[in-house]
Parts: structure tokens; C-alpha cells; sequence
């Protein structure tokens, strides 16, 4: 798909492959920041590339990072 | 000037910054590393292609870049790294899929266990949460640079479909399903 958008000159901004749920959980207040806690501890670490997760939250929350 | 160095602030700044983005680094590497196992050229690799272009976009320098690719193709002696998912859940139940490249298992997987253990979360045997994900690519598209019907007719002339199409601000975000997976 990256190459077709490219030959089509549309530029794009980024690009990448991810793993994308099909369910989702909700989650708000003080068990939202607690997952988040969690992703960033487990994006800290050397080993890992990359942390996928099935969370959907406020957006003012998220902001607070 | 006594007792004034511009030098000792700057560089306190300088090393929490410089921290961050060595880590970075190494976690690009990492990818370049395993991308340049199948193959040294980006113009025949796909994925790494990709990794280059995530490592140009975090400003890693090129023969930062090279070394890396010289260690994957076997060039320089090296460690053999493997990717390994890692599942697990979080507080609330949210499922989490953690995405490794690590060249010792055995200290990985105690690590993330604790990690989860600490944060009000649990680490999963295999499957536990994989099964809830796909793999899909994201683009992100300036939402100047081109109007959704022909997005649409580009992704289908690529054969794929765009699953989700979100508009935020100044730009367009697509998700396309890759339809060969």
C-alpha cells in the first residue's frame, strides 16, 4: 500500500504496521492512569518494541501525559 | 565569572535528553537489526525499509544506522535477537500485547512479569489476548493533500481495504486492512 501512495504522490506522514483490536475495553478516572502507568513501564523497557493494548479512554486523560 | 558555568547546566539538560533519545536508539537498532537478517538491502527488504525510515525520522545518525544493519546481515559479530509477543492483561481488563525483540528470553519474560505484577496487572500464557488483535497498517495523511473518495480508489487499486478512516485536525488518518495476511 506504501508504495502505490507513493507512486500516486501522496505524501504520507507516517507509515507503519500495527496490531489493531477487535474489541475494546472502556476504561476512565484512576483505572485509565493506571493502565497507562503500565504502558509506559512496559515502553521503558529495552526489550520491548512496541505495546498494543485494547483500551479506550477519555481523551483528557490521555492529554494529561 | 565565578561559580558560572553555562556548560555544567546545559549539560544536565543535555543528558536527560540525550538519555531518552540513546534509548531510542537502541530499541530502532534492535529493529534494523532483525529487519537486515532477511537481506541488507532496503530496496528488497520491506521491513527493512521501514525500520530505516522510523530510525532517519528519530534523526539516528547514518553510520549509526549502517552498524546496525551490518550486525543483522552478520557482518559484524553479533547476538542473535528474536521477536517474541508477550501477552498479558493490565488493570480493568484491558488486554495488552507487548511486541519484543530481546536476545535473552529468560530475562525478558521475568522482567515484564514483574512489571505487570507491580502495575495492578497480569502476565497471560500464549493466546490469552492474541487472538483479540489484528495486524493492520496505519497511514497518516496530511488531510490537505488528498479527499477520501480517492483515497478510497487508491486503496483499492492496491487491493486493500480501508477499514477506518478518522479525521483529526490537520490531518487524515487511514487504517488499511491488508488483504494478503
Amino acid at each position: 500500500m506504501k508504495e502505490t501512495l507513493q507512486a500516486k504522490n501522496v505524501p504520507t506522514l507516517s507509515a507503519r504496521l500495527t496490531m489493531v483490536p477487535t474489541t475494546t475495553v472502556q476504561v476512565e478516572g484512576d483505572v485509565a492512569r493506571h493502565v497507562l502507568g503500565l504502558v509506559d513501564a512496559l515502553e521503558e523497557n529495552d526489550d520491548v518494541q512496541n505495546v498494543y493494548a485494547n483500551y479506550e479512554m477519555p481523551d483528557d486523560i490521555l492529554e494529561e501525559q | 565569572m565565578a561559580g558560572h558555568s553555562h556548560w555544567a547546566k546545559v549539560k544536565r539538560a543535555k543528558a536527560s535528553v540525550d538519555a531518552k533519545r540513546g534509548q531510542l536508539w537502541s530499541k530502532l537498532s534492535r529493529r534494523i537489526i532483525v529487519a537486515a537478517k532477511g537481506g541488507g538491502n532496503p530496496d528488497d527488504n520491506l521491513s527493512l525499509r521501514y525500520a530505516i525510515d522510523e530510525a532517519r525520522a528519530a534523526n539516528m545518525p547514518n553510520d549509526t544506522i549502517e552498524r546496525a544493519i551490518k550486525k543483522g546481515t552478520g557482518e559484524l559479530g553479533g547476538q542473535a535477537y528474536e521477536t517474541v509477543m508477550y501477552e498479558g492483561f493490565g488493570p480493568g481488563g484491558v488486554a495488552m500485547l507487548v511486541e519484543c525483540l530481546t536476545n535473552n528470553r529468560s530475562r525478558t519474560a521475568p522482567e515484564l512479569r514483574t512489571i505487570f505484577d507491580r502495575r495492578g496487572g497480569q502476565l497471560g500464557g500464549a493466546n490469552s489476548v492474541a487472538w483479540m488483535f489484528e495486524p493492520k497498517g496505519v497511514f497518516i495523511i496530511a488531510s490537505d493533500a488528498i479527499d477520501e473518495d480517492s483515497l478510497m480508489e487508491i486503496a483499492l487499486e492496491a487491493g486493500r481495504r480501508i477499514s477506518r478512516h478518522r479525521r483529526a485536525s490537520s490531518k487524515s488518518h487511514a487504517k488499511c486492512h491488508n488483504t494478503t495476511r
